[in-house]
């Protein structure tokens, strides 16, 4: 799901995985006047790009040297960030056997090669259909109306899925807890609709400051958010934050009752750690900490989560 | 005796390309320039005994066949898979002989259309 209003078929994003060039060359020049497409020669690339990318739908071929559709599609649903993507077989067989393995894959549906043009066109659009309707109501149930950002419903049902993830495959994972400095004082200066304008344009540049898909922004109070940042480690996440400081003070809110005259944030960072046990509210805690700390120092910074800082914020 | 219309479909092939007649070009070139190492691939599979392999390079080339819509071809390398599938060196090695001819009169006809 992407943080984003709803979209066409022409924004959507199709990737066509097939050993042979000139079976991607013909699947993309059928679907290129309706869909953006990308392709890659291998299950592992195709994995890889699923990761970062995220398309909407994966045209698959079965039979290739590395790993098999089949495999491909199994690892894709197992990964939380690639779960939702929909996958279409492209198969040279479409015996009961073949029929089966596409199924318990768990593919959405199938296209026998040499592909029918009107038939290709015709999946591929009604599965996009499927899933941009399935993206919108993920939208209306995880999305904040305000600020674009996920809400805390997404964080409670999404989390523990991104956690798993970087359990299973030993990665990092990292938070940013950030708030509006003075944020009451600007509300009772300038107003609640000024307010939530300037709620709007804090979380909107933070979207477009994060970098990579699977990078999520959650409101998860008045004018405190969320980041989580998989696949982060503490000083990434720093660099990360220093960013945000910098990009939202730069937007150059006026706000009298700050000390820099403009609006700015704090932040807190922390990493996860596997102690945690899966214990979101543990890693979320320590971030709020060090958020606590950096507010102690004045505000207008970041500060990294260390265990003396426990005694400071008790 | 195949004749020239069992060798290749055109106006199937292009109506598989929506008419795209530069498409098709494109996919004529392409197949003929990586034919030539996929078939010795196949040769040398059978040659060490690797059915799998054979049964493998097989596959792509009756996809590869098929979508060019060469009918007499995909028929050739659809009974080499299920050969190869079946692990009978004497079946996989027949079917190879009989698609050399075959696959050059295909080839020939693919370089005169196009």
């Amino acid at each position: 799901m992407q943080q984003q209003s709803s979209r066409t078929i022409q924004d959507c994003h199709v990737l066509i995985v097939d050993d042979q060039p000139s079976s991607r060359l013909i699947l993309e020049s059928l679907l290129e006047d309706m869909v953006e497409c990308s392709t890659t020669d291998s299950a592992s690339k195709a994995i890889a790009f699923c990761r970062a990318q995220r398309p909407d739908l994966v045209l698959m071929d079965v039979v290739m040297p590395d790993m098999s559709g089949h495999d491909a599609c199994r690892l894709l649903a197992d990964i939380a960030e690639t779960s939702q993507i929909p996958v279409i077989f492209v198969t040279g067989s479409a015996t009961d056997e073949e029929q089966e393995k596409c199924w318990d894959a768990g593919g959405v549906d199938f296209v026998e090669k040499p592909v029918n043009p009107t038939t290709l066109r015709n999946r591929v659009k009604s599965h996009l259909n499927h899933k941009m309707k399935t993206d919108l109501l993920e939208q209306l149930i995880y999305l904040d109306r305000l600020t674009g950002a996920f809400n805390r419903h997404y964080l409670e049902d999404s989390l523990p899925g991104i956690i798993r993830d970087c359990l299973r495959h030993e990665r990092d994972l990292a938070f940013i807890l950030f708030d509006i400095d003075f944020f009451k004082q600007y509300n009772d200066e300038y107003g609640h609709l000024q307010g939530d304008t300037c709620l709007h344009k804090v979380s909107h540049t933070t979207m477009h400051s994060l970098l990579r898909p699977r990078d999520k922004l959650i409101r998860v109070g008045g004018e405190e958010f969320l980041v989580v940042l998989p696949e982060t480690d503490t000083a990434g996440a720093l660099a990360v934050a220093q960013r945000l400081l910098t990009v939202i003070k730069a937007l150059a809110i006026p706000h009298q009752h700050s000390p820099e005259k403009v609006v700015t944030v704090s932040a807190g960072v922390a990493e996860y750690q596997p102690s945690d046990d899966r214990n979101l509210k543990k890693a979320v805690s320590r971030a709020d900490t060090a958020l606590y700390e950096a507010k102690s120092q004045g505000r207008n910074c970041v500060v990294v989560y260390d265990v003396a800082l426990e005694g400071v914020s008790e | 005796m195949i004749t020239t219309a069992e060798l290749w479909n055109k106006d199937q092939a292009l109506r598989r390309m929506m008419g795209k007649e530069s498409l098709l070009q494109r996919v004529v070139a392409l197949f003929l320039e990586q034919y030539p190492t996929q078939w010795q691939t196949l040769r040398s599979n059978l040659e060490t005994g690797d059915l799998a392999g054979v049964q493998a390079q097989a596959h792509t080339l009756k996809g590869s066949a098929g979508e060019l819509a060469l009918p007499a071809l995909t028929d050739c390398f659809a009974n080499i898979e299920q050969a190869a599938k079946m692990r009978d060196l004497p079946a996989t090695t027949s079917a190879c002989e009989q698609t050399q001819p075959v696959a050059d009169r295909t080839l020939e006809a693919l370089q005169q259309d196009c």
